[in-house]
């Protein structure tokens, strides 16, 4: 399946997965997908529980060897790196299910340590707590104080993540993916536990991202998603059954059978698809 | 009261001993789970390599050096070759191992330099220092080796504490995979930790060889104080690791002053059952890990 694209491939890097296949033992949880996501551009990834999202960002980030099947992000295979370490100097940056913060770092420590491979002073400074080293150190700890102050957590800079709700975790682990300045951020369920105010707010900062970075967005919120994405992939038991814009995803009756089965889809698409599926 | 001060100052001095050592068995642990039982072997490897290097004319402080960079690279090497392969099988597997150094590293060391007992140099006098008129247990080496561990424990400190190569560390320990995501090479921070613990391990062998009977299986004791030592301190802190190796090194000096020698060992394991019945998680243990 050809994907399509709202930008032209030209104006940005892009990640192109090509005839993707992953199996766990018997079970095919991606069967030969294929899609893209461009610079600039916000790509809403969705589908039931286990239709493969998660695999799909595991894969792209190292974690899951894919069977066969190309990943390239900015013409590089993402498949012959295959270390995680390599994601964040391809300019690729990832959030996780949860929050996934460090429990014994602060916050502001947490952010820090999201920036690592854009250090310029090596071991030996470091060892040695030569000027260089500190200097880095100064610089590294302003941005991300900055990055805190943009997305309002910064008076939570000196806390430990499991002292603070769960809102001002996600800020965090969020502000940890931009500290290393992504051109695609891959975001794993970022509204898992927030409130509609601060959906609203996640919606309007992920909306003010574009078109610095191209963003995949993994998201059982439906209206987020309708309302932040420029183009929507749908998967189903590990394949693509749709890929256009909300609009047209919202009234693909192919879609709508896959979250809520055969005999319900048909007033489904006249009324929208529920907002929590 | 005097009986006391001077089981007071040597248990000071011991601690500190077993604290470095202990020191490298949690930057072990905090990094990879796993306890060296070979520490305290690896640094009497060194110790032999030090008493070589001063047999052959080599200055005290040029071999004491030399050890310390050997102990690095004996860590760093142990971690690549040994360990590293076990990565992703059972948990066992590389505490089997680091047992099976520490045999193979007591025979190699019985083989090449024998299996008696012999001297080795202190930095400095060992004999007790005047205060007022009354001479203390508290040497001059003493003061050394209080102020070399200080070095140390300061030293990681600062480096975890004030450095991004110690905050990578840190984030290393608490969370491998996340931290390669976020570009850090956990790989390369393992080895690193190793090489550190190999200095550690280094310093207190050659500040235990002088009050010792030197020989293949001389640290094999300090070892069993050390761990005591990384228990009651939670074996993932290095304030943990000096604050128990205080308390082991005071209260084995106690045992010996008061009740004798020989029932030293007997109170490090006695301290090692309590400290587990009554605080299992160690003082200084990291708060517990996050799902993710």
């Amino acid at each position: 399946m050809s994907a399509p694209s709202t930008l032209s491939e030209r104006d940005g890097r892009t990640l192109r997965v090509d005839e993707l296949r992953v199996g766990f033992g018997g079970v095919v949880a991606l069967d030969r997908i294929s899609m893209s996501a461009t610079q600039g551009e916000i790509v809403g990834v969705i589908g039931p529980n286990g239709a493969g999202k998660t695999t799909l960002f595991n894969v792209i980030c190292g974690f899951v060897r894919a069977d066969s099947g190309v990943i390239t992000y900015d013409g590089s295979s993402l498949l012959e790196h295959h270390h995680a370490h390599d994601l964040t100097e391809l300019g690729i940056a990832r959030t996780l299910q949860g929050v996934g913060l460090f429990a014994g770092l602060s916050v502001l420590e947490n952010v820090m340590i999201g920036a690592q491979n854009g250090l310029r002073s090596d071991f030996g400074s470091a060892m040695l707590g030569l000027w260089r080293s500190s200097r880095e150190e100064r610089r590294l700890a302003s941005r991300a104080g900055e990055l805190l102050e943009e997305l309002g957590v910064s008076a939570y800079a000196r806390h430990f993540p499991a002292t603070l709700p769960y809102s001002i975790q996600k800020r965090t682990a969020l502000a940890r993916a931009l500290i290393a300045q992504p051109s695609l951020l891959l975001l794993d369920e970022p509204a898992s536990g927030l409130s509609n105010d601060e959906m609203d707010e996640l919606g309007t900062l992920i909306r003010g991202l574009s078109p610095r970075m191209g963003v995949l967005l993994v998201e059982h919120h439906m209206d987020l998603v309708m309302a932040v994405c420029d183009r929507i992939v749908v998967l189903n038991f590990g394949q693509v059954i749709a890929d256009g814009t909300p609009e047209s995803v919202q009234s693909n009756p192919e879609v709508a059978t896959a979250y809520l089965g055969d005999e319900v889809h048909d007033s489904v698409t006249t009324s929208g698809m529920s907002e929590n599926a | 009261m005097s009986l006391f001060v001077n089981v007071t100052l040597n248990g000071l001095a011991n601690g500190m001993i077993f604290a470095a050592l202990a020191l490298a068995l949690v930057l072990i642990f905090r990094a990879t789970r796993i306890v060296n039982f070979a520490q305290g072997a690896m640094g009497m490897m060194t110790t032999f390599i030090a008493s070589s290097l001063l047999g052959r004319g080599v200055g005290y402080w040029w071999a004491f050096l030399a050890v310390l960079v050997i102990g690095f690279v004996l860590g760093a090497l142990v971690e690549r070759v040994l360990i590293r392969p076990l990565q992703g099988k059972s948990e066992l597997n590389p505490v089997i191992v680091t047992i099976g150094l520490l045999v193979v590293l007591e025979g190699l060391a019985g083989t090449i330099y024998g299996n008696s007992s012999r001297g080795f140099p202190a930095a400095y006098s060992q004999s007790g220092l005047t205060v007022g008129h009354t001479k203390i247990a508290f040497s001059h080496f003493d003061v050394f080796i209080l102020v070399a561990v200080l070095v140390l424990m300061t030293g990681t400190l600062v480096l975890f504490r004030a450095t991004s190569l110690g905050l990578r560390m840190r984030a290393s320990a608490f969370a491998g995979e996340i931290s390669r995501l976020l570009g850090v090479r956990v790989g390369v921070l393992l080895t690193l930790g190793w090489a550190l613990a190999g200095v550690a391990g280094s310093l207190s062998g050659l500040l235990v060889a002088p009050t010792s009977s030197f020989g293949p299986y001389f640290m094999d004791l300090v070892l069993v104080y050390a761990f005591t030592a990384a228990v009651i301190g939670g074996l993932e802190s290095p304030v943990g690791a000096l604050i128990g190796g205080l308390i082991t090194g005071l209260s084995i000096s106690y045992v010996g002053g008061y009740l004798g020698s020989g029932l030293q060992p007997l109170g490090a394991l006695v301290l090692l059952m309590v400290a587990l019945m009554a605080r299992p998680e160690g003082i200084f243990a990291r708060p517990p890990a996050r799902r993710v």
